[in-house]
């Protein structure tokens, strides 16, 4: 099968790689990239577990063929804050215990993060209708919800 | 395995010079919300993939009596101008009630026309604004409005050559409005078990100078619902009217039995939402008397 390679910015870093046409962005990033925290839910666009940031925007990466990120700026949970360093969000997560089983934890806050970069003082309706893409099988949305809008008021 | 072919081209002419030159063999990237699920699982797996996300087609630009909308303009980019919430509501808000915000930054309204499914939530929209569609090949371009566009589930006059590249809407005028309702299996990210379209230009008396009324997952496509429009059209737009105009809806549709809803649902659904889209466009200019 022909591959093409694909030149992008993955966190702030250049990467270059190489895939068939067929491969979509969640693949091309757990498994020719090695970046797991982008979950494999639906592949449908439906869960929201690979949700992840291009150009500055929320997107399903299931949902995105691997090749139209060519010179694009792909920006993952790895990418927005260190154990060191978090994001206000990633801080806010921990302390409302945002997170049981953590797997939809990753696209919560790619999904949070879109939203407060667009809308810096979200009420509570205009959080749920940023994160209602996002499925948490724990259902642990109150405290999810109250994660972001804790970090909203921290980020000011 | 196939060797699928890809290709990204820079300009309009170069990727209608690829329709020509591949034809049926080649599948349009837009979004990718239909076409790459559809790979995901399996459901197709294209010989060609051409993406035209290169090609400047996410625009929406007000003319004396049209608005252009580029056919790949986003979801988002829809919901939130202001040209068409003010002037082609139902479209706006159609767009801003599809599945989620991750998904509505990929989508594009020209693939929601192309993909064709009969609950689309913007094909439902425009059909009721009464849009038409620009599709262009090498050789042509032809306008064709959307109600002659759909010619069964997932199928459209769309030829293989062509891409479809504007949409065309006339804007509400003085004592003109128009307006989108969805019944879904829930309040977000879910189909259409029901949608529908109101447009509704009256005039001084307070009588229908003009309506247009479409429904969706009602039928094998997206339909106007012609007897409930010839039925308002001149009368005064009174509760009764409203009324009746449901009721014929409910008798014309064509709904099946499906994971989504019953056909007895969707016939109990689709008055409510004939009449709620009616009111609602009159109410934007003046309201019912």
């Amino acid at each position: 099968m022909d591959k093409y390679t694909i030149n992008f910015t993955l966190n702030g870093r250049p990467v270059s790689v190489e895939a068939p046409a067929t491969v979509n962005l969640l693949t091309l990033l757990r498994d020719y990239l090695n970046v797991t925290s982008v979950k494999f839910g639906c592949e449908q666009g439906n869960c929201g577990a690979c949700t992840i940031i291009i150009d500055g925007e929320a997107v399903n990466s299931c949902l995105v063929l691997a090749q139209t990120v060519q010179g694009r700026e792909v920006v993952t949970v790895e990418g927005i804050g260190t154990q060191e360093e978090p994001h206000p969000l990633q801080t806010a997560f921990t302390e409302y215990y945002a997170a049981q089983c953590g797997f939809c934890t990753p696209g919560m806050l790619m999904a949070s993060k879109s939203l407060l970069d667009h809308n810096p003082h979200p009420t509570r309706e205009e959080v749920v209708d940023g994160i209602v893409g996002n499925v948490c099988r724990c259902t642990g949305y109150n405290k999810i919800i109250e994660a972001v809008q804790a970090a909203a008021e921290e980020m000011g | 395995m196939k060797n699928v072919q890809y290709f990204s081209p820079a300009s309009l002419e170069e990727a209608l010079q690829l329709l020509e030159e591949h034809g049926s063999s080649l599948s349009v990237l837009a979004g990718g919300t239909d076409l790459v699920r559809d790979m995901n699982l399996e459901f197709k797996i294209p010989d060609g993939i051409m993406w035209i996300g290169k090609l400047n087609l996410e625009y929406i630009v007000e003319e004396a009596d049209v608005i252009r909308i580029g056919a790949g303009t986003r979801m988002q980019t829809a919901a939130s101008s202001p040209v068409l919430q003010m002037k082609a509501s139902a479209v706006a808000r159609a767009a801003g009630k599809l599945a989620s915000p991750p998904v509505r930054s990929l989508a594009t309204l020209g693939g929601n026309l192309c993909t064709a499914s009969p609950a689309a939530d913007c094909g439902c929209a425009l059909l009721g604004l009464g849009a038409q569609v620009v599709l262009t090949s090498k050789n042509s371009k032809r306008v064709v409005p959307l109600v002659d566009f759909y010619t069964g589930p997932n199928q459209t006059v769309l030829r293989a050559d062509e891409l479809m590249t504007e949409i065309l809407v006339k804007p509400h005028a003085q004592g003109e409005g128009s307006a989108y309702l969805k019944i879904g299996r829930r309040q977000a990210m879910t189909l259409a078990v029901i949608n529908a379209t109101s447009r509704v230009k009256l005039d001084a008396a307070g009588k229908c100078e003009a309506v247009n009324i479409a429904v969706g997952a009602a039928a094998p496509t997206l339909m106007r619902v012609k007897s409930a429009e010839a039925l308002l059209t001149g009368q005064q737009l009174s509760e009764a009217a409203i009324r009746e105009a449901g009721e014929l809806a409910a008798s014309e549709i064509k709904p099946i039995d499906d994971v989504h809803g019953t056909i007895w649902y969707r016939r109990k659904v689709v008055p409510v939402l004939v009449e709620r889209t009616l009111q609602e466009a009159a109410n934007m200019n003046g309201g019912i008397q």
